[in-house]
């Protein structure tokens, strides 16, 4: 009754309002003016380990040395997700539906766990790996059908590495794609078709009882990605696609949505995607604003770039964007690193494959 | 035009008024000649509308003499003065709200048999003539602050007057409105019509005029050909010392410190209301001001006002107001105000204060307006309290938080308005034109009042058409054009041009 009440009056989940980009959001065009450092496939999961800068290129996991990837190791699947310990361990997600546990200097596999859509990896100490799950139906490169499908079936997991026990703490989640420890020692999450980040409300960690979640950013234009902490407690939030009004409408007509999901190739469909624009049969949204063939940065568009820097009480204190007329479009991963007393934040664009380094981040 | 050897149009000698023993202009010598524009300056409560509302017949002089055309005169009323072709043109507009604006403008000039058609389109060229774009047929009542101050104008001029007095009457012009008007007062100017001009707005004033005085503490201080006259010596003379840091003073925007945003308050999003408010989307932040700017009817006000639950959005599709993460839709203010949200009105007259009241009792109305309990009482001690601090911490200038708010003047009143507001203990202001018709002094002290408010936490959205203003205090300026936010600055991106571009394109 209430939905069809909202249906008619245009209000509430029909409204179909996407949140406006202003304030700290405002869109600017600070990714397509910073540094390319390099051009590489599906660039993704910036970790620091040892000094060095290790990436992700679809199945190779390698480092970053004179601003080219080097390939440490090839895996049999997509990486999806990257952690590392305080001991230099990493931990890898892969498509396939695995987590594993990689030492980088003996390049060999030490352990490994089975998880049907790996998206975001976190280890909380040398035992203990935090393990966000996307869907159960869909693995990571298939998250456009989890969205399109309105996944709810995401969860997260506690992987002791001690002794090798699984327990899932949460389900029932909108896809988590980032996982990051606060500097208050709280475990936060951004869920991603929900557009919001929660923090995880159990000072245990043990799932013991009821847990819940405590949303503390919502209504976000974007939907969240990965989550990485600064030194000063701030935290990079990547914003892998933007929000957009059509998408949202398409969300609330099911037989259509289904329809669409079952008969038309996957690119093709009117939904999020790290990088559009590049195929003329794409449906109409790009071509409506080109005024004599060039694209306004406004457009109302199916990828975009965009990071968000939160301060420690998670809200945004700026940001970083390519607009619609950008080359910098599906930023999954930021890293901010220290050089010559300068914070220096790496942003990888899988949309777009490129990295980016530019003078921004914590203030110290 | 101007010339010295002429016989002055109007003259006071000696002029004296006080109310009932409280002296409001005291031994002023004033002239004004043939085809001047003669502008007076001064701080709220300097005399400037007490001397020209005894020029135009609203009060008389207790002490001193009235000459017009060298004969003595003592007008009894407005009408006499007006039989001798002196109007006036008032801060606060005397026009009947339930007729229509041709009815107005025709007001006290009809014919006998008057065909409502001929009427229209009489008074639609007449203020075409005027570049008043207000539609003749609206009612007055439908009409906002400015285009009532268009029509006010229009009468006066169309009552063929020879001296005309406006007080402040750019005050809620948009610039391209103020350029037409300064074009009719030249227009003017040269067909030997008499103009005094009080403003508070001082690069006006020395633009256009031929003479100013400015007026202190109801004496004149200083008067001269306006040529000789600059910014530093108005604001000397107005207030006795120099005046830095205030709405007048340059901005330097390099210097500019921005408060940083800290939790998104207030999110709307595709908001609607008919053709004045179309599909818009901001958000405002607490700890900062976020300014507000646009031309008149651009939709600034309404979606103010859709906010703070005075209008209601669109049945159908309306949007979304997200307060705090709750959607609200308020039925009545009443329900905003409970949330935190108070408006601060552009129209302090009509709906700011009630006038026959007290100070004390305004503002503590404004307290009980917040209170949420069904027997909602103020004890006879607490409201002293109230009032007491409220008027000391607003520094409003009467005699007693127990004056009558119709008493005092337009930078007071205003000050009672935000203290009556803010007694509601807000998390959200809305000041809507917040320094409209008050002068530099008060300027000052209401400028500092909202920046400190905002540091405080609370956000602060301040709604103005006086660009300085906006660019002097706001931390972020949001452009309001035909009924949307079309574009976004930071305070230290933005510049006057940019801005006003915005704006009109």
């Amino acid at each position: 009754m209430k939905s069809m009440y909202y249906r008619i009056l245009g209000r509430g989940d029909a409204a179909m309002h996407v949140p406006v980009m202003d304030g700290p959001l405002k869109p600017n065009n600070r990714l397509d003016v910073a540094e390319r450092v390099t051009e590489v496939p599906e660039l993704d999961n910036l970790v620091s380990c040892e000094g060095k800068l290790w990436a992700t290129s679809e199945t190779q996991l390698g480092v970053l040395s004179n601003d080219r990837l080097e390939t440490v190791h090839t895996f049999s699947s997509t990486i999806t997700c990257l952690a590392v310990s305080e001991t230099s361990r990493l931990a890898i997600g892969l498509d396939e539906g695995r987590v594993v546990i990689f030492d980088p200097s003996s390049k060999e596999v030490l352990d490994e766990q089975v998880v049907a859509s790996p998206t975001a990896l976190l280890f909380w100490d040398e035992d203990d790996l935090f393990i966000a799950s996307g869907s159960k139906e869909h693995s990571p490169s298939e998250w456009q059908a989890d969205l399109m499908s309105e996944g709810r079936s995401g969860s997260l997991t506690r992987w002791s590495l001690k002794d090798g026990s699984a327990h899932t703490l949460l389900s029932g989640l909108a896809y988590p794609t980032g996982l990051v420890r606060d500097k208050t020692d709280r475990l936060v999450f951004s869920e991603a078709w929900k557009h919001r980040l929660c923090v995880f409300a159990d000072p245990t960690l043990d799932g013991i009882g009821r847990p819940g979640i405590e949303p503390v950013l919502t209504r976000l234009p974007g939907y969240p990605g990965a989550l990485s902490l600064n030194p000063d407690g701030s935290i990079w939030m990547a914003v892998f696609a933007p929000r957009n009004q059509l998408v949202e409408f398409v969300l609330t007509e099911r037989e259509y949505c289904t329809k669409m999901m079952r008969q038309v190739d996957r690119s093709l469909w009117i939904a999020p995607t790290l990088r559009g624009g590049r195929n003329y049969h794409e449906p109409m949204q790009w071509g409506a604003v080109k005024q004599l063939g060039v694209l306004k940065p406004w457009a109302p568009v199916l990828s975009y770039g965009l990071a968000v820097r939160l301060n420690a009480e998670f809200q945004p204190i700026e940001s970083l964007h390519s607009r619609a007329d950008g080359s910098v479009h599906g930023v999954t991963s930021l890293l901010e690193t220290r050089e010559n007393d300068r914070a220096t934040t790496y942003a990888a664009a899988k949309g777009d494959g490129v990295l980016v380094r530019m003078d921004a981040g914590s203030q110290l | 035009m101007t010339s010295e050897t002429q016989n002055p149009v109007i003259e006071i000698q000696g002029g004296t008024k006080d109310f009932h023993g409280a002296i409001a202009i005291e031994d002023i010598d004033f002239q004004l000649q043939l085809g001047e524009v003669h502008s007076l300056l001064g701080e709220n409560g300097a005399g400037k509308s007490t001397l020209t509302k005894i020029i135009a017949g609203a009060h008389q002089l207790s002490k001193g003499q009235l000459f017009v055309d060298g004969t003595q005169v003592n007008f009894a009323n407005p009408g006499e003065a007006l039989d001798n072709g002196i109007a006036m043109v008032f801060q606060e507009n005397s026009l009947v709200p339930t007729m229509t604006v041709a009815q107005n403008i025709f007001l006290g000039d009809e014919k006998l048999f008057n065909g409502l058609r001929k009427l229209n389109i009489a008074a639609q060229q007449f203020l075409q003539s005027l570049n008043f774009h207000v539609d003749p047929t609206l009612l007055v009542s439908a009409l906002g602050a400015a285009q009532r101050q268009m029509v006010e104008i229009a009468r006066a001029v169309h009552h063929n007057a020879r001296v005309i007095i406006f007080d402040e009457p750019t005050a809620t012009l948009t610039p391209e409105e103020k350029h037409h008007f300064f074009g009719l007062v030249n227009r003017l100017r040269e067909n030997d019509v008499s103009l005094v001009f009080i403003t508070h707005a001082l690069e006006e004033a020395l633009d256009i005029s031929d003479t100013i005085t400015v007026l202190r503490d109801g004496r004149i201080v200083d008067t001269g050909k306006g040529a000789e006259f600059d910014r530093g010596r108005i604001v000397r003379a107005m207030i006795g010392r120099d005046l830095s840091n205030s709405a007048y003073a340059e901005i330097n925007a390099e210097n500019r410190i921005t408060r940083p945003t800290k939790e998104k308050v207030v999110s709307v999003e595709n908001l609607s209301m008919g053709a004045a408010v179309r599909n818009t989307s901001f958000s405002v932040f607490s700890g900062q001001i976020t300014g507000v700017f646009g031309l008149i009817g651009s939709g600034r006000t309404e979606m103010m006002k859709i906010i703070a639950g005075v209008y209601k959005r669109d049945l159908f599709h309306g949007g979304n107001v997200i307060l705090k993460n709750k959607e609200v839709r308020y039925r009545v203010p009443n329900q905003a105000v409970q949330d935190g949200v108070v408006y601060v009105t552009e129209d302090r007259k009509t709906e700011g204060f009630f006038e026959n009241m007290t100070i004390a009792q305004n503002i503590q109305l404004g307290h009980l307006v917040s209170d949420t309990r069904l027997w909602n009482t103020i004890g006879l001690a607490e409201a002293q309290n109230l009032s007491k601090y409220w008027f000391e911490k607003m520094n409003i200038r009467a005699i007693s938080p127990d004056a009558r708010v119709i008493e005092l003047s337009g930078g007071n009143q205003q000050k009672v308005v935000i203290a009556k507001a803010l007694a509601q203990k807000p998390e959200i202001v809305i000041f809507d034109e917040p320094t409209r018709g008050v002068d530099v002094g008060a300027i000052k002290e209401i400028h500092q009042f909202i920046e400190k408010l905002a540091e405080e936490g609370i956000a602060v959205i301040m709604v103005s058409s006086y660009l300085p203003e906006i660019m002097g205090i706001s931390d972020r300026i949001l452009v309001v054009r035909k009924g949307q936010v079309v574009e976004e600055f930071d305070a230290a991106d933005a510049s006057e041009q940019r801005v006003m571009f915005a704006a009109v394109h």
